[in-house]
């Protein structure tokens, strides 16, 4: 390269360095953006959250939450966490998690955890035992008995507790009323409308029911049956005439009238196309089968003869993580955003309206403000109990799917299988 | 001479030295940087393996650097090991593995190789194109498309395989529920998910057979058949030897088809090996056992590539060839 | 910098034939019924081609034929599911392309304010570019699209470094793996085969291990943190892979060139390096690969903010909802670049010998 070269570029260089001290770039905003953010600033203020809130003193804190929602329900979840943040102090930080067990299993003990996640409260008493969660029952400024019984059990683990519910869930009856005139209450009439209705060579089934622990356990406890009572002896109660009894009728009164495969994907579809009389499913499907279309309705579980359907319900919370254990900034930014959180009652009925979710607010349940589908579910909730909590389940949850799994299938009957169940659980709990 | 001044005079010497360990320097830094990232959790499993660690236990330290040296969880020598050994699942396991792997490598190479012979084949217009579709399948994750051959197998009546043995008269399979049809299902799918991989390097592999060859044999008046026999197939050898055993490999450790299907097959029958190992670990929460029962998967199919490494030769440079 | 060069430049041609391809087929599809009609090919001839290209075609379409299930499944409105309870439809009734336009979100470039300050005065100059709409999917009814395009950055910048840094790394070993003799040769070959099953198969243990000394180092979170993960765990099998390709290159082209002069390191990158092109163009797409789909390991490190797609893909799902239609069109538009990756290095791939340069 000879000198000229050299100089010359030389002096493009210097040129550009010396106008980019000096040029600034900034982007436009986009014209439209301003319209919208004017029109949302008045909801804010709507509020009616009062009274009990009270605000907490201290310095300000920073937040993380993690969630899991669906892709509709995100927004609703960033817009509460937006109006947050506006009236406090503090700055709340929300992320949607997509396998949120594995991420706090791995994340909370390498301290990399958030404040706060929100769950079903069955982790209460393996997270406990794990050391992941903490007791903040001396800093709660809300008091634990404007939330019902259940809800407020669901979140304690010996003594300590470990979060705040805000919202119930379990399945109940979903029927398309094109083909169904009214819910049937006992489950003699629905296996009559189902006879009636069951056409698999022409693809019309009675019922799309997905199989599951958790969404059978309603049959499974309807005759006295248990899964694991603390109280009672024996502790493990799988094996048990009543639970072998409920899993019996289940498969014998169900299991006709449904497609051949079991699992959540073909049994929601059949209901949804509006190929099957009843579905038996929780408050996530309604949105499914509004995108559908079909007509339906939501009744609680029918009763068969001699019991009573207990499904198990979850209660989803707000969990208070080891991040909180000391009084930082950041744990008081964390508590208020929970606290505010679960007694909204604005934000409950908002959301029991838009995403069919079920308030634990005692003041709100049975309230003539819900929709139908979350009264329904409301009942259904009432029927039901909650999932035991304490870690012995985590141990039940396997060896029972596959015992129901293995009924359905035919390949075992209900008592041999629930026998060898609970015969692998008591190896496993040693 | 000092290998200082030897490495100077690399740059004018022949380069076929006697003694040229020099040579390592290529090959180390790979090696740092795997056993940097490696070492240290292979060497974490081959110690919980020795312990009892329950997630009770393991978590129970403060922070991090108790994770690392297994909380409070305890030593508990073989005792995982011959617990693995004497359960009779574990065996159960390991045939019906076995078996797998040898059904499905069968289905793979026959489907893999005939599929790369027809799209590199002169006569077929558009190969290219063909080509980078049929990578299609690697390229989405292997969760997704196995779901959606879950969709495919579905036992209900309206299952896609269901009516398309609808279509020809068959009644439907309950294809999941019963331990053959399973395992048949857990082959196709295999097969599908695979083939990218072999395809690929067959393809590259046939591209590399030197056209003279192929005259020449045609000169000599070889049909294609002989020609396939005698040409292509002996230069194709090593790197589809290769593939082959590392898609062995794989089916042996195929975790996510029988999990996703279910879960290992009616009453567990079909529970290859390392989903064994992960109901141990994930869903009884022993992590000393699991990690036992991936490591002795891991000696079983490091012995079987071994073995057949040594036979096919492979490690052999190429002036041995 | 002639390597890039030269590679730019068969880019620009691929780029250009692919363009006139069709004109091209066009145009031998007349020369060749010419030749029919006047009788210098045989029939037979054009015919054996015809049919062997529907063959072909028909066993592709065969085998592709779950992802064009997927494809349906992407096209019909919200809603679908793979199972369907009713008959199946080879093509969906409503077909709507508003899942893909969901997944590709807005396409606006916004409007700059660039400010030239004039040095030593209170003056600045100021122009604006305009503000370019190139698609805005609200038109279309789609609100909230989704995070496609950040998720994708995030995985271009961790699935390029991964394929920088283990062909730097997977080169070399090949190379000396192939035609060197050294000391522990035969221990590193027998012991990388057994370490291509690391990472695999050996599940929670591992994740937790992994995850529990990333954070000691401060490195978790970090996309190149990640990137040089894969590159580490991709060096067993992409050094074997290359080292069996390049024991296929005889060693008598090289003493052919030392006989010429050359000093051993022009040997390697003008002799062996072109001819196992096929070689490393397989290694480019694998590597490239692990980069973009892997999932267990990313998901576990990284934040939110520095997902990649494979991860973001997963999100979509809930635990009983999977939105078919936007997750099957999120998937088949991620699975995309890996087609254009491999439709690009076959270029290479088919390099093979210099000698009676096969067309592939």
């Amino acid at each position: 390269m000879d000198r000229r070269e050299a100089l010359k570029r030389l002096g493009v260089a210097g040129t550009v360095a010396g106008l980019a001290g000096c040029v600034g770039v900034q982007e436009q905003d986009d014209p439209t953006e301003g319209g919208g953010g004017s029109g949302g600033g008045s909801d804010g203020s709507d509020g009616s959250d009062d009274s009990d809130s009270t605000t907490t003193s201290g310095p300000a804190g920073e937040a993380k939450v993690w969630y899991t929602l669906a892709q509709a329900e995100r927004p609703a979840r960033e817009d509460a966490i937006e109006e947050f943040n506006d009236e406090s102090r503090h700055t709340i930080s929300g992320s949607n998690i997509s396998d949120m067990v594995k991420k706090t299993t791995s994340a909370i003990p390498a301290g990399q955890g958030p404040e706060t996640f929100d769950w079903a409260h069955d982790k209460v008493g393996d997270y406990s035992q794990r050391g992941f969660l903490t007791d903040r029952s001396d800093e709660l400024n809300v008091e634990l008995d404007q939330f019902t019984d259940a809800a407020a059990d669901a979140v304690q683990y010996k003594g300590d507790v470990v979060g705040l519910p805000h919202g119930a869930e379990t399945v109940g009856l979903v029927y398309n009323t094109d083909i169904v005139d009214e819910a049937p209450e006992t489950v003699d009439d629905m296996v009559a409308v189902m006879e009636d209705y069951h056409d698999p060579e022409n693809g019309k089934y009675g019922l799309g029911y997905p199989i599951n622990s958790y969404f059978v356990s309603a049959w499974l406890q309807a005759f006295g049956g248990y899964f694991l009572d603390l109280d009672a002896d024996p502790q493990l109660g799988v094996a048990e005439d009543e639970t072998v009894k409920g899993l019996e009728f289940l498969v014998n009164n169900f299991k006709p009238y449904m497609p051949k495969d079991f699992s959540y994907g073909p049994q929601a579809t059949a209901f949804a196309d509006g190929n099957a009389a009843f579905a038996i499913n929780g408050p996530w499907y309604l949105s499914t089968l509004n995108d559908k279309g079909v007509n339906y309705e939501v009744a609680k579980l029918p009763k068969p003869e001699g019991g009573s359907p207990r499904p198990f319900t979850g209660i989803s919370m707000w969990y208070f993580t080891k991040g909180m254990d000391e009084d930082t900034p950041a744990a008081t930014a964390g508590q208020d955003f929970v606290e505010w959180y679960v007694t909204d009652e604005e934000l409950a009925l908002q959301l029991a309206n838009d995403k069919g979710l079920i308030p634990v607010l005692d003041n709100l349940v049975g309230s003539d403000e819900l929709p139908d589908s979350v009264q329904a579910f409301s009942q259904a909730v009432g029927q039901g109990i909650p999932m035991p909590s304490d870690p012995k389940m985590a141990k039940i949850w396997p060896s029972m799917k596959t015992a129901i799994i293995e009924s359905f299938n035919g390949n075992t009957e209900p008592e041999s299988a629930l026998q060898t169940a609970a015969e692998e659980i008591r190896d496993n709990w040693d | 001479m000092n290998t200082f001044s030897r490495v100077a005079r690399r740059l004018e010497t022949i380069p076929y030295l006697e003694k040229s360990d020099l040579s390592l320097l290529f090959v180390l830094p790979g090696l740092f940087v795997f056993s940097a990232f490696m070492l240290f959790p292979v060497l974490y499993i081959v110690g919980i393996s020795f312990t009892n660690a329950q997630p009770a236990n393991l978590f129970a330290g403060e922070g991090v650097v108790a994770i690392l040296t297994f909380g409070e969880a305890s030593y508990v020598g073989l005792e995982n090991y011959i617990g693995v050994l004497t359960d009779p699942r574990f065996w159960n396991s390991f045939g019906v593995t076995w078996l797998y792997v040898a059904t499905s490598v069968v289905m793979k190479l026959v489907f893999s190789i005939g599929m790369a012979l027809v799209v590199t084949s002169d006569r077929v217009r558009g190969r290219r194109l063909m080509r980078s579709f049929i990578i299609l399948p690697m390229g989405l994750p292997a969760i997704f498309t196995i779901t959606v051959w879950r969709g495919i197998f579905s036992s209900a009546n309206f299952g896609l395989a269901n009516q398309l043995l609808g279509a020809f008269g068959i009644t439907t399979v309950s294809w999941l529920t019963e331990r053959w049809p399973a395992f048949f299902a857990y082959n196709v799918t295999e097969a599908w998910l695979a083939y990218p991989f072999m395809v690929i390097i067959t393809v590259s592999a046939l591209q590399d057979v030197s056209e003279e060859l192929h005259e020449a044999a045609k000169v000599d008046g070889a049909g294609h058949l002989a020609r396939f026999r005698h040409v292509t197939l002996p230069s194709i050898k090593r790197p589809v030897l290769f593939a082959t055993i590392l898609t062995s490999a794989a089916s042996f450790q195929q975790f996510l088809i029988p999990f996703v299907f279910n879960t290992g097959g009616p009453a567990r029958q079909n529970e290859l090996l390392i989903l064994y190992g992960y109901q141990e670990a994930f869903s009884f929460s022993d992590y000393g056992r699991g990690a036992a029962i991936s490591l002795i998967a891991v000696a079983f199919i490091g012995t079987f590539m071994w073995i057949n490494v040594k036979r096919g030769k492979l490690a052999d440079g190429v002036k041995e060839a | 910098m002639s390597l890039i060069r030269s590679i730019l430049t068969r880019t620009k041609e691929d780029a250009v034939r692919v363009a006139t391809s069709p004109i091209e087929s066009a145009r031998v599809a007349k020369y060749t019924a010419e030749g029919v009609l006047s009788g210098d090919i045989p029939p037979r001839e054009p015919l054996k081609t015809v049919g062997a290209t529907l063959g072909a075609l028909a066993l592709v379409l065969v085998v592709l034929f779950p992802i064009y299930w997927i494809f349906t499944a992407a096209i019909s409105s919200t809603g679908g599911s793979i199972y369907s309870s009713g008959d199946f439809q080879l093509f969906p009734s409503n077909p709507s392309m508003q899942s893909f336009l969901w997944v590709v979100g807005d396409l606006i470039v916004p409007g700059y304010a660039i400010s030239l300050n004039l040095p030593l005065s209170d003056l600045a100059v100021v122009f604006t570019t305009p503000r370019v709409e190139l698609l805005d999917v609200a038109d279309y009814g789609v609100t909230n699209p989704s995070n496609f395009k950040h998720f994708l950055w995030n995985s271009l910048t961790v699935a390029i470094p991964t394929v920088i840094l283990a062909m730097c790394l997977v080169v070399p070993a090949a190379y000396a793996l192939s035609r060197r003799e050294f000391i522990f040769r035969r221990k590193i070959l027998f012991g990388y085969i057994l370490l291509t099953q690391v990472g695999g198969g050996l599940g929670i243990a591992l994740l937790i291990g992994l995850y529990a000394i990333y954070v000691q180092f401060g490195l978790n979170d970090s996309k190149l943190a990640l990137a040089v993960y894969y590159a580490a765990t991709a060096v067993p099998f992409n050094t074997w892979l290359l080292k069996t390709y390049m024991d296929g290159i005889p060693v008598s082209y090289e003493e052919a060139a030392v006989v010429d002069g050359a000093p051993p390191w022009r040997v390697v990158t003008e002799v062996v390096l072109p001819l196992s092109t096929a070689g490393l163009a397989t290694v480019f797409v694998f590597t490239f690969l692990t980069g973009w789909t892997e999932f267990v390991v990313a998901q576990t490190l990284l934040g939110t903010e520095n997902y990649t797609l494979p991860v973001g893909l997963y999100a979509l799902i809930d635990e009983y909802t999977i939105p078919w239609a936007r997750f099957s069109a999120f998937a088949l538009t991620f699975a995309t670049p890996i087609m254009l990756v491999y439709l690009f290095a076959q270029r290479y791939i088919e390099g093979g010998l210099s000698f009676g340069g096969i067309e592939g």
